[in-house]
């Protein structure tokens, strides 16, 4: 098995876990834990298309993010992968570019680093994974847990309507049919 | 809310966005307890595979729904029998929801 394969196959089995989680009660399995899998998903699904793309995979959480551009300059392979309108697919691509990064920014290591760019401190981060701090005006630093927080990506992934909805079935199609692609 | 006033909500949304669906159709549940829609999309990648989407009620829509988008190629599959519904999708009962019937 190759990197890419190895990728690719994560990220299908990581998808799976996902739809469990998500067809489960929210009383019994919190949103950061349906996110989670979604995060760790596409992650591993992007870096097996960086991978066949020829561009570095590296050890970093950015990797979804990246891929929108990619695959929106990519007409070859929006036609290989069976986009009956590969033009409009990458313009929808370009224009969610914000909603992959969303989803990239679940992770901690990415959440820290998007905290930082705020002037705040890594651990202030909200992710999915581990719990972060804010300042708070009277009693000073409180800490939150992903298990009860309400993240805004949930309703993108999770929504019946919008920009949301169409990136997760892209999203389910390209890991049903990366293999065609060149 | 009543059912077919959460349908044209629901499509109205779906229509609203840049990347809209070019069709929208109803396959109304007898019991109005389900909401379940095909929509077209060309954004998508073809697989030749119906995967239909199901989401719990929510304060917009109090109505379980299923949602499955498609490509043309798909929905022209599924016209003429060659892509398969589950049970209670029934085509001869399918309605287009257009934009000027969801307003």
């Amino acid at each position: 098995m190759t990197q890419e394969e190895a990728f690719l196959a994560q990220a299908r089995s990581d998808y799976l876990v996902f739809e469990r989680l998500q067809e489960a009660a929210r009383s019994d399995v919190s949103e950061c834990h349906v996110l989670h899998y979604y995060q760790m998903a596409t992650e591993k699904l992007a870096k097996a298309l960086l991978a066949r793309v020829g561009h570095p995979v590296g050890k970093t959480h950015f990797a979804f993010g990246r891929i929108a551009a990619i695959l929106a300059g990519r007409q070859d392979i929006l036609t290989a992968i069976g986009c009956p309108n590969p033009p409009v697919t990458a313009r929808f691509l370009a224009r969610a570019d914000a909603l992959f990064r969303q989803i990239e920014n679940l992770s901690p290591d990415t959440a820290g680093k998007a905290a930082k760019e705020k002037g705040l401190a890594a651990d202030q981060g909200p992710n999915v994974e581990y719990p972060w701090w804010q300042e708070h005006p009277a009693t000073g630093p409180e800490w939150l847990a992903p298990a009860a927080h309400t993240f805004p990506a949930y309703q993108t992934v999770t929504a019946a309507s919008g920009d949301g909805l169409t990136l997760r079935v892209f999203v389910e199609r390209l890991l049903q049919g990366y293999d065609r692609i060149p | 809310m009543p059912y077919m006033q959460a349908v044209r909500k629901l499509v109205m949304w779906h229509l609203d966005t840049e990347y809209r669906p070019s069709q929208a159709f109803l396959f109304p549940d007898a019991d109005e307890a389900v909401i379940r829609l095909i929509e077209v999309s060309d954004v998508i990648p073809e697989t030749g595979e119906f995967r239909p989407l199901k989401f719990g009620p929510t304060e917009g829509i109090p109505y379980e729904t299923i949602v499955a988008l498609v490509t043309p190629g798909e929905w022209r599959m599924i016209q003429t029998g060659q892509l398969a519904l589950p049970q209670g999708w029934d085509l001869g009962t399918a309605v287009e929801v257009t934009e000027e019937a969801a307003a």
